[in-house]
């Protein structure tokens, strides 16, 4: 515990440093607050000790003054950088589960409506002997080669948007973990969740909303060659802005309150 | 609804303040006296609130010097003295309501 006015102040200077000019002021107010208390109390016949434990005591924790600073408007450039960390993180973690979901939807559309809906060759491709091989169609049959190849293109189209959904369930668990642990605050405390659920809702929903559109339009157009793909894309997008628009919508309809 | 005094601060510190312009370190001690210790909080995160309200446009400040020692003087504005009305209601409406349930459980 701090038992001194002058060990104290080092603190506070060290917990505010970055917030600048209002630092600087909360800092001095805090050492004219306690040398005025301990003085009182030294007048009323108190040891200049006791006066400073106890004027400390009152003052509250180095770390409760910044966090209430922080609170009143005022972060630090490390608070404020790590709580855009945490804006980062978990938007990362989100967008990679969208990719996830782009995945998904590309096998169901592989599946259910056909591969070259969702990835194609060029109609004008020649297929050499050898990359026939390389697609395992030892006869070199044409036919049976694109078929392979479309197949190829379609497992990429699922597997790896897939493995990366995966990596990304595992970012933003890690994320909601680490927003348990108290010590690791200072990066998961995100900057304004108003903020953070808007952006999100905006930003993938207006998105996907965008690719399903194109997606739609090719479809209506008559194109039924990778429409697929960026159907999937929409629909992931779209799926990432549900996630964030319960949140957004709550806070956008109550601004004014 | 905050349940305890400190959730009350920009109320209660502009009421201090409607008496006279004060310092820091005798905001803390009317708050002190006048609430008769129910108002026992951290003392240093009245500064943080005074700057919000400060920012707000409720209070101003400047600098004083009292012999050797330097201290910062807060004065309600018109603003603040509107809020302060306005906070006041608020908060003797929601007392208003809370004894009455109480009353009524008894």
């Amino acid at each position: 515990m701090i038992q001194t006015v002058d060990a104290y102040l080092d603190r506070l200077f060290d917990v505010l440093s970055g917030t600048g000019a209002r630092g600087r002021r909360m800092l001095f107010e805090a050492q004219a607050h306690l040398e005025e208390a301990v003085d009182h109390a030294v007048s009323s016949g108190q040891s200049r000790a006791d006066a400073e434990r106890a004027a400390i005591a009152r003052f509250g924790t180095p770390e409760h003054i910044a966090r209430a600073h922080a609170d009143a408007g005022y972060l630090s450039h490390t608070a404020a950088l790590g709580r855009v960390f945490a804006a980062a993180w978990l938007m990362t973690g989100v967008a990679g589960l969208a990719i996830g979901l782009v995945g998904i939807f590309n096998a169901i559309f592989a599946r259910t409506v056909g591969p070259s809906f969702v990835t194609d060759d060029p109609a004008d491709i020649i297929y050499s002997a050898q990359r026939c091989r390389e697609l395992g169609i030892v006869s070199g049959d044409a036919v049976a080669c694109r078929a392979a190849s479309i197949a190829h293109h379609v497992e990429e189209a699922v597997m790896r948007p897939l493995t990366v959904g995966v990596i990304a369930f595992i970012v933003l668990a890690l994320f909601f973990a680490a927003r348990r642990a108290r010590s690791l605050r200072a990066i998961t405390r995100l900057p304004n969740t108003a903020m953070v659920s808007t952006a999100g809702a905006v930003g993938f929903g207006g998105v996907g909303l965008a690719l399903l559109a194109y997606g739609a339009l090719s479809f209506a157009v008559g194109e039924r060659v990778e429409v697929g793909a960026h159907l999937a894309e929409g629909l992931a997008g779209v799926a990432a802005g549900l996630v964030f628009l319960p949140q957004a919508w709550r806070h956008v309809s109550t601004a004014d309150a | 609804m905050q349940e305890n005094p400190r959730g009350q601060l920009d109320l209660l510190l502009l009421a201090v303040l409607r008496a006279r312009p004060a310092h820091g370190y005798a905001i803390v001690t009317a708050l002190i006296e006048r609430s008769g210790g129910v108002c026992d909080f951290p003392e240093g995160t009245v500064y943080p609130a005074l700057q919000k309200l400060e920012r707000e446009g409720f209070v101003s400040s400047e600098w004083e010097r009292d012999g050797a020692r330097k201290r910062r003087v807060y004065h309600i504005t018109r603003a603040g003295s509107a809020a302060l009305v306005k906070k006041s209601e608020n908060w003797k409406r929601l007392a208003r309501g809370v004894g009455a349930v109480l009353a009524w459980q008894e």
